[in-house]
């Protein structure tokens, strides 16, 4: 009995989140709507340990939705790669749902409260289901699923610019979605097939024709769009700037880190990275794009007075590290990319739930409003300050573990220009990094600020963004559980099987 | 050469169709500063694509795929119904999406009083601009409230005075 | 998990560290008993590890040796412990709980870097070294401050992703990570000789120490000036020892900072500068090799770091009380604090060498590992930086503060505690110079050495009553920088004034030049960031918001790029 309940797993994750959401429409109270997210949000996260677990011990588990068979029926597979970000994505969500309550409180009007928990419920199971599917169109419909929800998140904010950044979102998201449409149909019109394994035994065989390369050009330019890769990354920063603090520290640290994992599991799975990377030129311009990324989006960031826009194009700076270490094509460079994932995902989480709890007290987050807060908000400014280490990768914190396995990879390949790029974004990493601990910590507080708004933001939040913190530190220190398995992951995909 | 024109083209009319929509929604997104044209634009844009599938499954002189009593049942040729079950999908996603769109036309048009994307841009770029402006003079008083704050360019270094004056 | 809880208790880096952390949580009437018995502690648990690797544990993929005891590394060890002790007792007075925790947090780091077994270890401490320390120079709180300590930061990390990559590619070639002899030839030698070099502040990569050491807080120069250059000093000693180019940098390391010592105005980058003079000491110590150099080297980091805390410390006293430690505002300070004074004066002697004090007893080891494995160029060069020290720090930095024109402050003597802390490092620096023995005992080498042979001593001293003759010559005709003031004209117009004019047009021109370099250097950047901001900043083409229709311009041609390239 139990044993069939946990071999549901796989389709309950996303199922479990979409079906709470209705409820939670229902509910219509804030704190039961609140109370449904928290225990939805956790019963998945355990749901993906569990998975991921029986993951790790008995390799990959296909599951047959609705019991039809693949490829006629849609497959969701988890394997040692998609575990790691199922992981990612879940987990976030669950400490996110500590932090939410507070952090939107502040934010929206309590009658609407119950609309952001049931939106970022779907966000959650379309991200999820962005994960374990191993169907193309499949995919397609969760991606949409996750942005039509993030898109009203977004909206939610309290900046009335928050509607515009989330109109061109919506569009720039919609011709993304379009153009992966495109590209899985021409897919299927050369292979009659949407399963992902079985488009990869099919596809060599039209390898030649135009059709096939054109698929893999609109798949590549859809999802770029989606993972916020220069240059089609100008919606992300208005975007994650005017979002409510919450909602930007869970989209930042999931919404493109699973557009990045569709993009490698297309990459690397369906097409084959031989194809991609040796017959077509991807890996050049995917390397070239990403140098530019970190480079021009870290110099943004270092002229930013926002500190949640900062961050933004930090975020941007970041995903040129992730694409840098996949386009190596090499399963150091895949395995970098994966771990940087992750720990990006960690970092990100931890810095903007730490600014989202500096807003809840000041209400804004400019630089200079934030200045003094090291004495008033000692943890969450320390918090901060560790998670900004991270950022710039000082050892004993994740970051230092993603920059060592990817310049590792990027000098095992011989790049050593990039390998100089990679070092002078991480020293601009340091610029914009200091600015604001500096702010924090070596500038007076303004003296009608401090009059009205002194303490520390509320316990929930401070938890919640120490727990990620602390993840951070702990991987810092102890790396080789997540290194062996992102190890296993990239050996699995660039082997070929799934 | 006639080949092309009564072979291919005709052949072909509904990838010419596909494309032909494809641009028109493609331009019209690009080029129009009307937030409604710019959703419409999109629409049509979808809607190329939804032609594309379902050019895909057909099959000339095929029925609906339908299933039909009777021995002509058994022998019908019908049109592969996948690809019109994944654009009913596909369908609901645009529709989902206009909505939305639509929804947060009406909010722009609330909060800034215009639905051309270039008036509102210029109304966050005039917030934006004063925003920066106050931000750069708190900088700057910040900077000059602060204890031992030099004067001017300060490099680091001492300027001496010339001995010869 | 044990394993690790062990090795964490056992190292007196990660011990200094955490006590570092634990401090910034805890009531501050227990900050002096922490930062007093912290060091303690630490020093005899590292005379308490046996010699040999310990603390081997498993780090992503790596099996790390992160306590290596043996002569070199305890020695150092042992310095950067007694180092943090003093300062601790220095700052005692101060309430600043950032600035504590900085200070043991960055002697915990140097610590550990010094004890580290491999280069991967050496690497993380290398960071931390820069993280923690650049907290102090912020603590100063100063608009100048923020932007020098940024600059700072910048170059040490620079120097840390130096070895980051010389690390990996060292890794990739040899498929080793120990931290042993380098030498230039192997795979990323250079690229770690060149983060080693910009800590050791090599000539032209030397900048950061003279920016950055004088705008920290009173307190905060003396901690700074104690660890991170020291710790290059010693990863030079490890990984390059016996390395000939070492021997040309060092000579011109104690060299040109004399000019510029000379005529500085500020007395804390006068100390700054002579700082780096005496790290060329080391560095040719270590271009030389042999055991005796290498001990020499090992000896005068050891007592470079008491006496260069010593006059720090004597100079943040000044600050603390005055304001200011501007050479030509200063003067006559030894009636309100005679204690400094007599502290500045021993670390003086010290530094410049005299006889019965520690410099004296260290330095000239160097010079007779140069003359016994005759490289007679570096020696004489040795001994002309020796005379120019004595001008600079020996003599310049007591006269011109406490005695000289009296400026007419009437101040209080420093705190209790900057006194307690002077004292015992003025004993020490008198101690060594006295009783060498327990010094020499546990240096790395075993190499008899006896410093007080005649031709020595009486080579020191004449050299440093040639130097102290330059000086009051010097002084007395105008020609010492920070005084040059109007002079009556007269028959003895030639020698009177112009040849000081001469002087202090050469001097001026010196000037200028550096402030044009400067100028030309702070304009262009300047002129850079400008440039560049107007792409990055707000409204720039890089970041600002744009219509959707020009976003999806360019996702159209990505996607043509993507078709073009792939037909």
């Amino acid at each position: 009995m139990i044993a069939h309940f946990v071999s549901q797993f796989p389709i309950l994750v996303v199922v479990v989140p979409l079906l709470t959401m209705p409820l939670v429409v229902l509910a219509h109270r804030a704190f039961a709507a609140w109370a449904l997210y928290l225990a939805c949000t956790w019963a998945v996260f355990a749901m993906a340990c569990a998975l991921f677990a029986r993951v790790a011990t008995h390799g990959p588990i296909d599951y047959a939705v609705g019991g039809w068979a693949p490829p006629f029926g849609i497959e969701l597979v988890i394997d040692s790669f998609n575990a790691v970000v199922l992981l990612l994505v879940a987990g976030m969500a669950a400490i996110n749902s500590i932090y939410a309550r507070a952090s939107l409180a502040r934010e929206i009007e309590p009658e609407r409260l119950y609309l952001v928990y049931a939106l970022m419920l779907a966000c959650l199971a379309g991200l999820i289901g962005i994960t374990v599917t191993g169907d193309a169109f499949n995919l397609f419909v969760f991606l949409e699923i996750s942005s039509l929800s993030s898109y009203a998140l977004i909206a939610m904010g309290p900046k009335r610019r928050a509607l515009l950044s989330s109109f061109q979102y919506l569009i720039m998201g919609t011709v993304g979605g379009t153009f992966l449409l495109i590209g899985v149909g021409l897919a299927y019109m050369m292979t009659g097939t949407l399963n992902m394994a079985d488009l990869a035994t099919r596809l060599p065989a039209v390898f030649d024709t135009r059709t096939c390369q054109a698929a893999l050009a609109f798949i590549v330019v859809g999802l770029s769009l989606k993972a916020a890769l220069f240059p089609a990354h100008i919606w992300l920063p208005n975007a994650y700037t005017y979002a409510p603090s919450s909602v930007t520290a869970f989209i930042a640290a999931t919404s493109t880190k699973v557009a990045v994992y569709a993009l490698i599991r297309f990459v690397f799975t369906v097409f084959g990275a031989s194809y991609a990377f040796e017959q077509l030129p991807l890996n050049q311009v995917l390397l070239g794009l990403s140098a530019i990324a970190m480079i021009a989006a870290s110099l943004a960031a270092i002229f930013q007075t926002d500190v949640k826009r900062l961050l933004a194009w930090s975020s941007v700076a970041q995903m040129g590290y992730i694409v840098t270490g996949f386009a190596l094509a090499s399963t150091a460079g895949l395995s970098a990319s994966l771990v940087h994932i992750v720990n990006h995902g960690l970092i990100k989480g931890a810095l903007f739930m730490a600014v989202g709890a500096m807003a809840w007290r000041t209400r804004t987050t400019s630089i200079n409003d934030l200045a003094g807060l090291g004495r008033t908000m000692p943890f969450t400014s320390a918090a901060f300050v560790v998670g900004g280490l991270s950022l710039i990768g000082v050892p004993a914190t994740a970051g230092f573990i993603s920059k060592w396995a990817l310049l590792s990879a990027i000098l095992a390949a011989g790049h050593y220009l990039i390998a100089a790029l990679v070092l002078i974004a991480s020293l601009l990493a340091v610029i914009y990094v200091g600015k604001v601990v500096e702010a924090l910590y070596f500038r007076p507080r303004d003296a009608e600020a401090s009059n009205h708004d002194a303490g520390e933001a509320p316990l929930a939040m401070q938890i919640a963004t120490w727990a990620l913190i602390a993840l951070n530190v702990a991987i810092g220190l102890h790396a080789s559980p997540e290194l062996t398995a992102t190890g296993r992951a990239a050996h699995a995909l660039i082997g070929g099987g799934a | 050469m006639t080949a092309f024109f009564t072979e291919t083209v005709p052949g072909l009319f509904n990838y010419w169709v596909v494309i032909a929509l494809m641009m028109i929604g493609f331009y019209t997104v690009i080029a129009h500063d009307n937030l409604v044209k710019k959703l419409i634009g999109l629409n049509v844009f979808q809607t190329s694509v939804f032609i594309l599938y379902i050019s895909m499954g057909t099959i000339r002189g095929a029925t609906a795929p339908i299933l039909m009593d009777g021995p002509a049942g058994d022998h019908a040729v019908y049109a592969h119904p996948l690809p019109q079950v994944l654009i009913l999908t596909a369908i609901v996603v645009g529709v989902s999406t206009t909505a939305l769109g639509l929804a947060l036309i009406v909010r722009i048009h609330e909060a800034y009083g215009s639905i051309e994307e270039d008036d509102v841009l210029a109304a966050d770029f005039a917030t934006q601009d004063a925003e920066q402006a106050e931000e750069d003079e708190r900088s700057r008083a910040a900077k000059a409230a602060e204890p031992h704050a030099p004067s001017g360019g300060d490099d680091g270094a001492e300027h001496e005075d010339d001995p010869r004056r | 998990m044990s394993e690790w809880l062990g090795h964490a208790i056992a190292s007196p880096a990660l011990l200094l560290m955490a006590a570092g952390l634990v401090l910034a949580v805890t009531p501050r009437l227990v900050h002096a008993i922490w930062l007093l018995a912290v060091p303690v502690l630490a020093l005899a648990l590292l005379w308490a590890l046996p010699t040999g690797l310990h603390g081997q544990v498993s780090l992503f993929g790596f099996d790390l040796t992160t306590l290596r005891v043996d002569g070199l590394s305890r020695i150092w060890a042992t310095i950067f412990i007694i180092g943090s002790f003093l300062t601790g007792l220095y700052a005692l007075h101060v309430d600043d709980r950032v600035q504590h925790v900085a200070s043991l947090v960055y002697a915990g780091a140097a610590v550990g870097a010094v004890l580290a077994g491999d280069l991967v270890t050496l690497f993380i401490f290398w960071e931390a070294t820069a993280i923690s320390s650049v907290f102090l120079i912020w603590a100063r709180r100063t608009v100048r401050a923020h932007i020098v300590g940024l600059r700072y930061l910048v170059i040490q990390v620079i120097s840390g992703l130096l070895l980051m990559v010389g690390t990996i590619i060292h890794y990739h070639q040899t498929g080793s990570i120990a931290f042993d002899h380098l030498g230039l030839n192997v795979a990323g030698g250079w690229l770690i000789f060149l983060a080693f070099g910009i800590k050791a502040a090599f000539p032209l990569l030397h900048n950061w120490v003279q920016d950055a050491y004088p705008e920290s807080t009173p307190t905060g120069t003396v901690v700074l000036s104690i660890y991170t250059t020291k710790l290059a000093i010693y990863s030079l000693a490890r990984g390059y020892a016996g390395t000939e180019l070492l021997i040309t940098i060092g000579a011109v390391m104690t060299l040109f900072p004399i000019f510029y010592a000379v005529i500085e105005n500020d007395l804390r980058r006068v100390l700054a500068y002579s700082l780096n003079n005496q790290l060329g000491f080391m560095v040719v110590g270590i271009g030389i090799g042999t055991p005796l150099a290498l001990n020499g080297a090992a000896a005068h980091a050891f007592a470079h770091i008491l006496y260069k805390g010593l006059l720090f410390m004597s100079m943040g006293a000044v600050l603390y009380r005055v304001g200011t430690v501007k050479a030509s505002e200063l003067g006559g300070l030894y009636k309100s604090m005679p204690f400094t004074t007599v502290f500045c004066i021993v670390g003086s002697m010290s530094i410049s060498a005299f006889p019965l004090f520690s410099g004296f007893v260290t330095k000239s080891m160097i010079l007779a590992a140069a003359a016994d494995s005759h490289h007679w160029i570096a020696w004489c060069v040795l001994l002309v930086a020796s005379a120019g020290v004595l001008d600079h720090s020996g003599i310049k930095v007591p006269f011109f503060s406490f005695f000289a024109h009296d400026a007419g402050y009437r101040v209080k003597e420093a705190p209790l505690n900057m006194l307690a802390a002077m004292a015992i490092t003025a004993a020490l620096c008198i101690g060594i110079g006295v009783y060498p023995a327990p010094l020499y005992a546990i240096l790395p080498f075993d190499v008899p050495y006896s410093p007080y042979t005649t031709a020595h001593v009486v080579n020191q001293l004449q050299l440093l009553l040639f130097a102290a003759l330059a000086f009051v010559v010097l002084f007395r005709s105008g020609l010492y920088p920070p005084e040059v003031r109007g002079l009556n004209i007269d028959s003895d117009w030639i020698y009177r004034r112009a040849l000081p004019f001469t002087v202090s047009a050469v001097r001026w021109a010196l000037m200028r030049a550096r402030d044009a370099a400067i100028g030309v250097l702070t304009i262009g950047l300047g002129g850079a960031r400008r440039r560049i901001e107007a792409s990055f900043g707000a409204r720039g083409v890089m970041a600002r918001t744009w219509t959707t229709g020009v976003m999806l311009l360019w996702v159209t041609a990505l996607l043509a790029a993507y078709l073009w390239l792939y037909y």
